[in-house]
């Protein structure tokens, strides 16, 4: 088993993030904590803290990246979940020996992150990123 | 007030397949499983963490569950936040104009929960939910 320890954060697929944050702080009070571009990347995140974990609003800036995929299909909506672990090498290699397909572990997003990537498949429709807190 | 994550829930085909990955493979202890009429699901929760993972297999073919199933497959369904004042937080929602499925609170697997329109937050499907003992 993968010891997975909690649920770190929700991904949300957004197409304009302020408008979206917007409506998440006066509908439920959630409010952005933090809006940031990560280095190299092409999507904007905006995060709300919600007790024991965040809403993550991400808006893809680019027409090729994989959330505007998802949205071109699906529309705006969840994206994906981030499960923390304590050891992701140990966690990948456990579903692994079970037959789960999992990324191999790269630089997360966020600083002081690393994640592997669950393949739909495994995982009934559902994209999971297990994450590393350094 | 929003306290937490409540849930995360996802559509299913089966409840047993989807055990395979979530209980077997992830390691989720499975807390409660029951079957909820009125939405039209056999409903499971596993443990993780703090909070919970749902899974909803559709019974009722007529169901928006089973027509979510059917329109996208299998994947992320709605996301619950906790409140310990369930009542409180739907007036709130009205005296704001937001959009809403459920008037009233009524019993869910999760005590008593209300769903508001995915309008409301683009696209996402928000449930909330006050723990009944």
């Amino acid at each position: 088993m993968a010891r997975l320890k909690r649920l770190d954060h929700v991904v949300v697929a957004v197409r304009e993030l302020e408008e979206a944050a917007q409506a998440w702080e006066r509908n439920l009070g959630l409010k952005v904590e933090r809006v940031f571009q990560p280095a190299g990347s092409n999507v904007r995140l905006g995060s709300l803290p919600a007790g024991n974990a965040f809403v993550e609003l991400a808006q893809p800036l680019t027409p090729d990246h994989r959330l505007a995929a998802f949205m071109d299909e699906r529309g705006e909506g969840v994206f994906s979940l981030a499960i923390e672990v304590d050891d992701l090498e140990a966690a990948v290699a456990e579903l692994r020996a079970q037959g789960v397909q999992v990324s191999d572990p790269e630089p997360g997003v966020w600083e002081g992150t690393r994640l592997a990537r669950i393949d739909r498949e495994s995982s009934h429709g559902v994209a999971i990123q297990l994450l590393q807190r350094q | 007030m929003i306290k937490k994550v409540h849930h995360v829930s996802i559509v299913v085909r089966s409840l047993e397949e989807a055990y395979g990955f979530y209980r077997d493979a992830l390691g989720l202890p499975l807390h409660k499983e029951a079957t909820v009429e009125e939405q039209g699901v056999r409903a499971a929760l596993l443990t993780l963490g703090d909070c919970e993972i749902e899974l909803l297999e559709p019974i009722d073919p007529q169901g928006g569950v089973a027509r979510f199933l059917e329109r996208r497959g299998e994947g992320l369904h709605h996301i619950c936040f906790e409140t310990d004042d369930i009542e409180a937080e739907l007036a709130g929602l009205k005296e704001r104009g937001v959009e809403l499925i459920d008037q009233q609170p009524r019993r869910g697997l999760a005590g008593l929960i209300c769903f508001l329109h995915p309008r409301a937050h683009r696209g996402v499907l928000v449930e909330l939910a006050q723990p009944v003992e």
